[in-house]
Formats: C-alpha cells, sequence, structure tokens
C-alpha cells in the first residue's frame, strides 16, 4: 500500500475548485482492539486517484471498540475509503509475506470481489447529497 | 444370532444372507478386546454381502446425510472391535474434515465449506476409543458469536458476505492433520495451520512458524521425509508466487523461500522426490469477482500443466515443463529414477464437472455423472526436457497413500480409493480400497458393500517390516445404517477385506486427510 501522505496544496486546491454541494462522509471504524500507533485514513474520490491521491485524509489517535470519523464538504459522488492502523509509527502499511498487511487494516466494500487488497470497482460507494456513513470493519 | 445382522443392525433382511458360511470360513465372535484368540476370523463382511440378489442402493444423499445434525463433539467413546486387531498396529489415528455446514438461517453449499473437526482414533492395548473435536478458529469464534455464517466458503456465497482481507479470514482448519510430539495441527488450504492439544484435541491456538511467515498460506499436504523433515507449500491465488517451508522434524522452521510462480493459483498438493519439489500447476487461473473463491477458478486446459522441479539443497526452480492438462487434487509419491522424475497424479474429472458434482452431492442432489479418468505417473525427462504419461492401472481414483518410510524413493505400493463399475453414477463418493503394487505391477481390491463409502485409507509400516509391508486402515460411512466404522486389512492381501473391525455408535461427517502416529514415536 502507498503512503499515506498525499500533498496537502493539491487536497486543498482540488477542494476549493469543488461545486458548492457538499455532504458528509462519515467513516465508522470497527473492531479496534489496540490502542497503540495511529489510525490512519484515506478517503479517495476516483478510479484513477484510488491509492495514489487520497482527496481527504486524517491521522487520529486508536479508541478501542468503534470510532467515527466525519468529512464534511464532500460533493456528493462515488468514494473509495482504505485505513489502517500505524501501530510502529512509520507511516507505511507493512507487510509480510504474500504482501499480507502486517497492520490492522481495512477498506470500504460494496460486496463486489472479495479478496485481498481492495480495487476501486469493490471498494467504492456512494455518497448522497444527504450524507452516508460507511462502516468499515478492522481486520 | 447371524454374524453379519451383529454388524449391520439396521440392513433390511437379504435372503441371500441367511445362506450358511463358507466352508472352512470360521464363525467369527466379537470381542471387546484385541488378543482374545477365539476370534481369528476376518471379519464377515463384504464377501458375504457380494451374494447374488438384491443389493440395498447407494443413496445420492449418502454424502448429505453424513454432514446433517453434526454434534459439536464425539467422545471419548470406547469401541468394540469385531474381529482380531494385530497387535502391532498402535497409535492414534487423526482425521480431520468438514464438520459444521449451518449456523443459524444461513447453510454452506459445499463440502469443502464446513468448519473443521479434528478426530482421533486411539488404539492401545486396552482397545480403541474415538474422540473427535471442533477446531476453534478465530472464523468460528466469529460466526459462532453472530449465530450465522459471515463470509462465503469456499464453494459457498452469500450475498451479504465480508470482505475477504487476508488468508486467515477463510481458514476453516478442514482438511487435513500434521501431528508432531504433543500436538497435531489441523491444516487448510492457504492459511495458518491451528494447533491442538494431541490427547484432548483442544484447541491451543493458530500457529506460526517465524514472524514474516505469520499468518502465511500453510498448505494441507506438507510432505514428510523418511527423516522427519518436513516441506510444505503456500500459494495464495492470483499473487504469482509460491511459498515454501523446509521444518525440521521437531517442528522448527529451518528455511522458508519465496519463488516466482505465475500459474499457481490452486495448488492443493505436491510432490517429494530425493532431490526435487515436484508442482504440479493445473490450468486453473483466480479470476477476481464476485462469488466464492471455488466458482472464481476458471479451467483453461488449452493451457496444460506446468511441472516445476524445485531443488530442495537451493529452494530454487530447477527447471518447468510443460505436460497435458489434467485436474487433479492429489499427488503420490515421487522418485528419482536416473535422469528422470516421475510422480504419480490422481487425475479428476476435469475441474468445473467436479466442483458442480461435489456442490450437488452435498446438497443431497444426484450428481450429474463424472468421466472416470486413470491415475496417471508423469515421467519427467530432465535430459530430453520432455513429459510422458503412463496410465496405472487402477482407474479413476483418490486419496493417495504409501510406505511414509520410502517417500521420494519408489515405494513398492500406492493405496488409493476407487469406485467400483457397478456404482449408481449419480451418487458421488468411493466405495473401493486399491493397492497398486509395482514390484508386481498388480492392482488388488477390495469393494465396501453397496451403501458404504470408503474415506481415505492410509498405509501404516507393519515396525521393523520391509518396504509397503504392514496395514490398511480407513473409515468408511454405511449410508443405510447411519453409522460410520473403522476397518484394517493386511496391506499384501486388501482382497480378503478386513482383519478387523470397529462400528461406532454414530455416523461421522464424511472427512477427508489424516495421519497415524504409531505409539512409542
Amino acid at each position: 500500500m502507498k503512503r499515506y501522505l498525499p500533498c496537502l496544496v493539491f487536497a486543498v486546491a482540488a477542494f476549493a475548485a469543488l461545486p458548492a454541494v457538499s455532504a458528509t462522509l462519515t467513516v465508522e471504524i470497527t473492531g479496534v482492539t489496540q490502542t497503540a500507533g495511529k489510525m490512519m485514513i484515506a478517503v479517495y474520490d476516483s478510479e484513477a486517484s484510488f491509492r495514489q491521491q487520497a482527496v481527504r485524509q486524517r491521522i487520529e489517535a486508536p479508541v478501542k471498540g468503534t470510532m467515527r470519523i466525519a468529512f464534511d464538504g464532500l460533493p456528493a459522488g462515488p468514494y473509495a475509503i482504505t485505513l489502517f492502523q500505524d501501530l510502529n509509527g512509520d507511516g507505511e502499511l507493512n507487510t509480510k509475506l504474500f504482501g499480507i498487511p502486517a497492520e490492522p487494516w481495512g477498506a470500504s466494500s460494496n460486496g463486489k470481489g472479495s479478496f485481498g487488497a481492495p480495487t476501486w470497482e469493490a471498494a467504492s460507494v456512494p455518497l448522497p447529497a444527504g450524507g452516508a456513513t460507511v462502516t468499515i470493519g478492522l481486520e | 444370532m447371524d454374524a453379519l445382522r451383529r454388524l449391520l443392525p439396521e440392513c433390511p433382511r437379504d435372503p441371500a444372507s441367511d445362506t450358511p458360511p463358507v466352508p472352512g470360513r470360521r464363525r467369527f465372535l466379537g470381542d471387546a478386546l484385541a488378543g482374545i484368540a477365539a476370534s481369528a476370523a476376518p471379519v464377515a463382511f463384504a464377501r458375504d454381502r457380494l451374494q447374488p440378489g438384491p443389493q440395498p442402493g447407494l443413496p445420492a444423499a449418502a454424502l448429505a446425510n453424513s454432514l446433517a445434525h453434526v454434534p459439536g463433539a464425539f467422545g471419548p467413546t470406547p469401541m468394540t472391535i469385531q474381529g482380531r486387531w494385530p497387535a502391532g498396529l498402535q497409535g492414534v489415528l487423526y482425521r480431520n474434515g468438514p464438520a459444521r455446514f449451518v449456523r443459524g438461517d444461513t447453510r454452506y453449499r459445499h463440502w469443502f465449506d464446513g468448519d473443521g473437526m479434528v478426530h482421533a482414533f486411539a488404539m492401545g492395548p486396552g482397545g480403541i476409543s474415538h474422540r473427535g473435536r471442533m477446531v476453534a478458529t478465530t472464523r468460528a469464534g466469529l460466526e459462532q458469536a453472530a449465530g450465522r455464517f459471515l463470509w462465503d466458503g469456499f464453494g459457498t456465497h452469500f450475498a451479504d458476505a465480508r470482505p475477504t482481507r487476508s488468508p486467515d479470514t477463510l481458514n476453516v482448519a478442514n482438511i487435513s492433520v500434521l501431528p508432531i510430539g504433543d500436538e497435531v495441527m489441523a491444516l487448510w488450504e492457504a492459511g495458518s495451520a491451528w494447533r491442538l492439544d494431541g490427547r484432548s484435541l483442544q484447541t491451543l491456538g493458530r500457529k506460526t512458524w517465524s514472524p514474516d511467515t505469520d499468518g502465511a498460506p500453510f498448505g494441507a499436504h506438507p510432505r514428510i521425509e523418511p527423516d522427519g523433515r518436513i516441506w510444505n507449500i503456500g500459494y495464495l491465488p492470483g499473487s504469482g508466487k509460491l511459498l515454501v517451508y523446509d521444518i525440521s522434524a521437531t517442528g522448527r522452521l529451518h528455511r522458508s523461500a519465496m519463488l516466482d510462480m505465475p500459474h499457481a493459483d490452486m495448488v492443493h498438493d505436491f510432490a517429494m522426490s530425493a532431490h526435487h519439489l515436484v508442482l504440479v500447476l493445473s490450468p486453473l487461473v483466480f479470476e477476481r469477482g464476485e462469488g466464492a473463491f471455488g466458482d472464481l477458478l476458471r479451467w483453461q486446459p488449452q493451457r496444460g500443466n506446468r511441472i516445476v522441479l524445485i531443488d530442495k539443497d537451493t529452494l530454487t526452480i530447477r527447471a518447468q515443463y510443460e505436460g497435458e492438462a489434467a485436474f487433479f487434487f492429489h499427488l503420490g509419491n515421487a522418485w528419482e529414477d536416473g535422469d528422470s522424475v516421475r510422480v504419480q497424479v490422481m487425475n479428476q474429472a476435469p475441474y468445473p464437472a467436479l466442483h458442480a458434482a461435489i456442490g450437488q452431492a452435498t446438497r443431497g442432489l444426484p450428481i450429474t455423472p463424472l468421466v472416470p479418468v486413470p491415475a496417471s505417473e508423469r515421467v519427467i525427462d530432465r535430459r530430453r526436457g520432455t513429459v510422458r504419461d503412463t496410465v496405472l492401472p487402477t482407474g479413476g481414483n483418490e486419496f493417495p497413500s504409501f510406505d511414509g518410510r520410502h517417500a521420494g524413493r519408489p515405494a513398492r505400493r500406492l493405496v488409493v480409493l476407487g469406485r467400483s463399475a457397478d456404482a449408481p453414477a449419480d451418487a458421488f463418493g468411493f466405495d473401493t480400497v486399491q493397492v497398486l503394487d509395482r514390484q508386481t505391477d498388480s492392482v488388488a481390491r477390495f469393494a465396501y458393500p453397496r451403501g458404504v463409502l470408503a474415506e481415505e485409507h492410509l498405509f501404516v509400516a507393519r515396525p521393523g517390516g520391509r518396504d509397503s509391508d504392514g496395514w490398511i486402515v480407513g473409515t468408511h460411512y454405511d449410508s443405510r445404517a447411519h453409522r460410520s466404522g473403522l476397518s484394517v486389512f493386511d496391506a499384501g492381501h486388501v482382497e480378503d477385506g478386513p482383519l478387523a473391525q470397529v462400528t461406532m455408535p454414530y455416523a461421522l461427517p464424511m472427512g477427508l486427510h489424516g495421519r497415524f502416529v504409531a505409539a512409542h514415536g
């Protein structure tokens, strides 16, 4: 998985160019069992930018059980969310053999294809104008 | 009381079985303890039932019936031995197989899906006892708490299934066993091994061989050298890689290596010769999408089979070869033969037909009949770079077993299950135990009565005996009585039928693979 350190300037510029309609995307993370490290959440708005350039990102202190993180002011449309718990603080999702993640992680899912690393096709979920909550179980 | 009816209490009365015993055959008397001299006759089982006359059928629902209403645990159950259990055959037969298929409103539709249950048949001077316990995997615990299956099975897709994020997400630890020391591990296709206590079968936890391989796929068919050293593979569909494990006899990981293997989307088994690990890769390609893993494997026979020889010293690929396409789950033994490497392949019907038939059988439906495909011995000529196939005379077969003291060397005998020619074509399963003798180029066979399905039968060496001298031990499911049993045969005379047999007071879900651990090592 790519580094979760998007260029903030780019993200702000992209946001400034969007139309006035804005919705809140609430990401609900379940199954948090450890409080170590940081929860790194990235939101993507297109297949081309998926796992390359996040439109929003957040770094949060992990809370056991369920966490809720709100991303305001997003235009309605499809989004995909990936997240991981950076236990060792190196900013990267560490992996073991076969690219199996060594740290807890999760991604949004629409049920289409469910094996291994998420793809835009399997991870994109719609954000309507009224907002939505996307629940992601941490593995 | 008629000896036959004591064995099979719920069978319909067959007038043919009331005929007097064949002159010269002693009538046996059952007894609880092996070694009582009065009952030395072979168990009167198949030969009597092969008398002419109406035979009870093998219902298409036989496999499904064995999988229905499985209790959460079995035993410990002491069992009555009929016939004379060989005094030298002492130890534990461990077996594994899919056992739980229903949770709340959710139901699995493929035999390979069910949560694993490991069995131990302990054979000692006091008799034989059976115990079975579910493997308490992470997945089973979460689904138990939820009261339903949360993820897909190998062959079952749920519309609202959670995504599969890592190999262990789907792990039901239901295929085979690997006993080491005081533990027995429950193995699965492509996830971690699970550790159980070798006596109580209590789940101890998930096995980690090393930090680097933690959570990596560990295959269901490790190959064991005569000196106990263990080789295994692990694969991840779509990864283009294969992991190889080199483990000591005491269970310590010595080395692991990742190899480039672009055709390794489903590698259930592999073989071992003196110098090589032998991979035979069927042309199954994993296609990401919505559905169960087993349904996302595309059969592409035009690609042929790829055979890969891995050098055991360096854990690198020595050479690769192309051969005729054939689908199979299991390989028998492999061995070096001059410039060649030979490997026994248990060919099956093409994957789509077999996969569909297993699903039908699991649901209790008649299966679309499967074309019988003979097993073959593939000869890989390393000098010429060619692969030549010889058909084995055993016919279509499965569940190979051979003398582990000659693993990777030309063992004399190969034990395989087969189907009798007149078994009903719409009922899935095996009913015949076959022994291929490479020395005499002959096949000996024992057919269970119609209505009885054989499970894997293992060769067990007689202590101090020669190559392939010993016994054959295996379980069966009797669909007529809804009971399971365990039989032992002389490996040199399987055609004589069981030397002794145990009938359990219940039916076990038809299972997959096991291993025998002899007493005193």
